[in-house]
């Protein structure tokens, strides 16, 4: 016989009474349920308990099943699962919406940071040239005649005359160019043209036009003509490098050039600054149509 | 559609799966609510308010005992109302609710009218000794003697250990035939009664017939 797990028979009726409602239900292990009805065998009182206790669950399994008194079932509007249709299009729209407030904030900044230098798409190219070449020719030809003699100065102010003849290059192919001047005109011409250009016509008939009307020769201004009609003139004026010109030599190179272009180009594009608020506007109006759909689209999704 | 196939769909949002579980539940689930509420129309609140929350829910529901998993959050929706009742003293809680007469269930053909009002006077008397019981103790002995659940099955839906759905059970029901003790002189006819407890000695069978 196994050990007791009370010490006296008054716990014995505590540990049996507390088992009668598992012993009902056949929930008592095998040595458990021994215990139990050996004492039930011998006591009154917890078969009365039993008793009372089986008859009771009896009943209140007896209780009748109700009729629901209505349907439960969850209204369909309620389910939470999202129409199919709008599960793929709002990454997409958000996607949308975040490259446009992108190009937008790029376009505004840069607006703001480049002030007016910066250049339209297509014809910014075309009209640079045309653009820098306005300002500069005055204030270079000025620049550069400024540690010459006095003598220069009615020449450059007739040249300054001169069609938009800019004078964007540095001092330093100019005197380079000046240098070669030493050479007959030929290879002058040659040596501008490795540099680069060819004297045209025109450019040649202002030289000689000027060199006629130049005052008495000084070291200056028989340098201002290296033309081929004049090689004396230039062999003389070798050791003094006249920064006109220099200045005047390199006008043939660059200007024709680019004065071709720009002319042959000008156009009657849109002020610079008026053609980017456009895009400005159209980007921003862009963005706010996207992000209403798109916040329209996630409001309904959450609802 | 089997429950199981019912069941995948409700997980994936269906609603109308969910539905089909609902009418399988239902029952069980009002009349669960109603045993502990004693209210009926509080039990029809806590049912709807159940439904709804499982389908919420559905997404969470990993497999085993469907109907376990249905019961807790039944017996959850109960306590809500409950709590919300005694936010509002007016309404009272212990009021002996008189199942409708016109209750049509499956009573025994042989059982005779007096017969039949003597039940219904037993079955009030016991609701009303389960409306004494504490809530815990309430819930376990509902779910075990009026819902027919194994205490395996207690256990899931209440998540107590095996040990303490088997001390309440107890307490529980000694507790309900205590209130029928009680109660019966005057509520209940002989045919209902337990036999006293002076008469512990007494050999005679209870209910019997004199």
């Amino acid at each position: 016989m196994a050990r007791m797990p009370w010490s006296s028979r008054r716990t014995e009726h505590e540990y049996v009474d507390e088992r009668l409602s598992a012993y009902l239900d056949g929930e008592l292990a095998p040595q458990e349920r021994e215990v139990v009805e050996r004492h039930l065998a011998a006591c009154p009182d917890c078969q009365w308990n039993l008793e009372t206790l089986r008859q009771t669950v009896q009943w209140t399994r007896q209780l009748p099943t109700l009729p629901v008194p209505r349907v439960f079932t969850i209204p369909l509007p309620a389910q939470p699962q999202p129409a199919p249709r709008w599960r793929w299009s709002l990454p997409l729209l958000q996607g949308a919406t975040a490259l446009v407030a992108l190009l937008l904030v790029f376009v505004v900044a840069g607006d703001l940071l480049l002030g007016g230098a910066l250049p339209l798409p297509g014809a910014a190219v075309k009209e640079q040239p045309a653009a820098d070449m306005q300002p500069m020719p005055a204030e270079e030809v000025a620049l550069e005649l400024a540690p010459t003699q006095p003598l220069e100065k009615p020449e450059a102010a007739e040249k300054s005359g001169q069609p938009p003849a800019a004078v964007p290059t540095p001092s330093v192919p100019e005197t380079a160019v000046a240098k070669r001047t030493v050479l007959t005109p030929t290879a002058e011409n040659a040596a501008m043209g490795a540099v680069g250009f060819e004297p045209p016509p025109e450019a040649e008939r202002e030289m000689a036009a000027e060199a006629a009307a130049a005052p008495p020769p000084t070291v200056t201004e028989a340098v201002a003509t290296p033309t081929p009609t004049r090689p004396t003139a230039t062999a003389t004026l070798y050791p003094s490098p006249a920064p006109t010109s220099v200045a005047f030599v390199p006008q043939p190179e660059a200007p024709p050039v680019g004065r071709e272009t720009t002319e042959g180009s000008r156009q009657e594009p849109l002020p610079r600054g008026l053609s980017w608020i456009v895009i400005e506007i159209a980007l921003a109006v862009s963005f706010v149509l996207l992000a209403g759909a798109t916040i329209t689209l996630m409001v309904r999704r959450h609802r | 559609m089997d429950e199981t196939a019912l069941i995948a769909s409700a997980r994936r949002g269906d609603a109308r799966a969910f539905n089909q579980l609902v009418l399988l539940y239902q029952s069980m689930a009002y009349n669960l609510a109603y045993r502990i509420l004693t209210d009926a129309d509080a039990a029809a609140d806590a049912t709807q308010d159940a439904f709804i929350s499982a389908f919420k829910a559905m997404p969470k529901f990993r497999g085993g005992s469907f109907k376990a998993w249905i019961l807790r959050i039944v017996t959850n929706a109960c306590y809500d109302q409950l709590r919300r009742k005694q936010r509002r003293p007016t309404e009272s809680l212990d009021g002996l609710e008189i199942e409708p007469d016109h209750i049509s269930y499956l009573r025994d053909p042989a059982e005779q009218p007096s017969e039949y009002a003597e039940r219904q006077d037993l079955n009030r008397a016991l609701q009303a000794g389960i409306q004494t019981l504490p809530l815990e103790q309430r819930t376990v002995v509902i779910l075990s003697d009026v819902q027919g659940l194994s205490y395996q099955e207690i256990a899931q839906v209440t998540g107590l250990s095996l040990g303490t759905v088997k001390s309440r059970l107890s307490r529980g029901r000694s507790k309900l035939r205590d209130y029928l003790l009680q109660q019966q002189a005057e509520l209940l006819p002989a045919r209902y009664r337990l036999r006293d407890r002076r008469q512990a000695h007494n050999t005679r069978p209870v209910g019997s017939r004199d």
